[in-house]
C-alpha cells in the first residue's frame, strides 16, 4: 500500500491530504472530493489502483475527517465557498492539468468548479446540477440536541447502497455514518439541497465524464439525464451507467470508476 | 362489525409477532434500534387507519384509528404509494419529495427523526403484510 498522508494549509485551514505518490510525469493530477459528512478514505482503493499511472490526491474538507474546521468549528455551507476551497486546494498543490472528480456532494460541485475555474476535465459520480432533495425539517434536525445524526441517518445511507456492493464496502460506508459530525453534516446537506447551477451549465466547456451507479434512489437516472442535457458546449461528454451499484460508487466499485476514468483521460 | 374489526386487528398483531419471530426481528431490535422504541405508530392506508402501541420494541396493542392523545409517530399513503414503498423498501426514498408516489409522515418531526430507522422497518413489515393479504 503506497498512500502518504500530509497536511497543508488552505485558506488558513490545516487541511489533511492523502496521495498515491503517482508518477511525476502523470499527464493529469487527479483531485478527489468525498461525499457529504464523510472523508477522503473513501478514495483509498482508487488511490491504489491508479498509483502506477496517475498522481492522485484526496483530502478532507474543513471539519471533516482529520482536517481542521473553520473558526468556531464551522464547516463550509455554501457551494460557492466549497468550490472556491477546492480551487485553492488545486493552487496550493500546484497541480498540473487538474482533473477534479467527486461523488454525491462532490459529484455536484465539480459542475460548479468547471463553470468557474480552468480545470482540465471533471468526473461527476452520483451528481446533478440541481438537488433539492433534503426535506427542510430533516435538515433542521441534523444538528439538533435531541437527535443523534449517527443513528437517525442509518436508513438514509443504507438505502443508497447498490445491490452488488460487497459486505466489506457496505461496512465501511456504514462506519462513515457512525463517524459523522452533526454540524458538519448539516452544513454539507444545506449546501447540497440548495445546490442549483442549472443556468450556467452551458458555460462548461471542459471534457466531462459522468459515471453513475444506477442503484441510487436519491440521484436518479432522470436527474442525471436532465443534467447532461444542459451540457451543451463541452468538448467531450461521456456517460457511463453502472448497473447494480449505488450512491457510494467510489467505495462500492472503485475499479469500474478507475477503468472509466483511465479510458476517458487516455482519449483526451 | 366491531368483532370483525377486532379480528382484523388481531391478524395484524399475529403478523407482527410472526415478523418479530423471524430473523429480521434482531435487525429491527438492534440494527434499527427498535429495542428503545416506546410510543404509538399510526399507519394510514387509503382511508384505513391503525395505531400500533409499542413498548421497548414490542407491539403490545393495535387499535383502529388515531389515538385520543393524537398522532405520535405515523406514516400515511394511498394504495399506490404503499405499493411503491413495497418495491423501494426505504422510507427515506419513499418520503423524498423528488420521487413520485411518496408516503407522508404524520408524526411530530422530532420524534420521527429520533425513531426513523425503527419506523422505517415497521413500515416494511406493514407493507409485507399488505402484500400477503392481496
Amino acid at each position: 500500500m503506497a498512500i502518504t498522508g500530509f497536511y497543508k494549509k488552505v485558506q488558513g485551514i490545516k487541511t489533511y491530504f492523502e496521495t498515491n505518490d503517482g508518477p511525476e510525469d502523470s499527464p493529469y493530477t487527479i483531485i478527489c472530493l468525498h461525499t457529504a459528512g464523510r472523508e477522503n478514505r473513501q478514495y483509498h482503493d482508487i488511490l491504489e489502483i491508479m498509483e502506477d499511472k496517475y498522481k492522485v490526491y484526496s483530502f478532507d474538507m474543513p471539519a471533516h475527517g482529520k482536517s481542521w474546521p473553520l473558526p468556531h468549528n464551522k464547516a463550509i455551507d455554501t457551494f460557492e465557498g466549497y468550490g472556491a476551497f477546492v480551487w485553492d486546494v488545486i493552487q496550493e498543490l500546484d497541480a498540473k492539468n487538474p482533473v477534479v472528480i467527486g461523488c454525491s456532494m462532490g459529484g455536484n460541485i465539480v459542475y460548479y468548479i468547471a463553470q468557474n475555474y480552468p480545470v482540465s476535465a471533471i468526473l461527476s459520480m452520483q451528481g446533478a446540477d440541481y438537488t433539492p432533495t433534503v426535506d427542510a425539517r430533516i435538515l433542521e434536525m441534523l444538528d439538533h440536541p435531541y437527535v443523534s445524526v449517527q443513528h437517525s441517518q442509518i436508513e438514509y445511507s443504507e438505502c443508497l447502497i447498490g445491490r452488488a456492493c460487497s459486505e466489506e464496502a457496505r461496512d465501511f460506508i456504514m462506519l462513515g455514518v457512525a463517524q459523522e459530525i452533526s454540524s458538519t453534516k448539516y452544513a454539507d446537506l444545506k449546501q447540497y439541497t440548495g445546490f442549483d447551477v442549472r443556468d450556467k451549465m452551458s458555460t462548461i466547456t471542459c471534457p466531462v465524464l459522468i459515471v453513475h451507479g444506477v442503484d441510487d434512489p436519491i440521484v436518479t437516472e432522470e436527474m442525471v439525464a436532465t443534467t447532461t442535457a444542459r451540457l451543451t458546449n463541452v468538448k467531450k461528454l461521456v456517460y457511463k451507467p453502472v448497473q447494480d451499484y449505488g450512491h457510494f460508487l467510489i467505495v462500492e466499485n472503485p475499479q469500474v470508476v478507475c477503468d472509466c476514468l483511465d479510458e476517458f483521460l487516455s482519449d483526451l | 362489525m366491531f368483532r370483525q374489526e377486532k379480528n382484523d386487528a388481531g391478524r395484524h398483531v399475529e403478523a407482527q409477532r410472526q415478523a418479530q419471530r423471524c430473523p429480521d426481528a434482531d435487525t429491527f431490535a438492534n440494527k434499527y434500534y427498535g429495542r428503545v422504541l416506546t410510543g404509538d405508530i399510526t399507519l394510514k392506508y387509503d382511508d384505513e387507519v391503525y395505531t400500533f402501541a409499542v413498548h421497548n420494541g414490542k407491539i403490545i396493542d393495535v387499535t383502529e384509528g388515531i389515538p385520543l392523545s393524537g398522532i405520535d409517530l405515523g406514516v400515511s399513503g394511498a394504495k399506490k404509494d404503499w405499493d411503491q414503498f413495497a418495491v423501494r423498501k426505504s422510507l427515506t426514498v419513499s418520503t423524498n419529495k423528488m420521487n413520485p408516489n411518496c408516503l407522508a409522515h404524520m408524526g411530530a418531526p422530532l420524534r420521527t427523526r429520533q425513531n426513523f430507522n425503527a419506523v422505517a422497518y415497521l413500515c416494511r413489515v406493514f407493507a409485507e403484510i399488505l402484500e400477503g393479504t392481496k
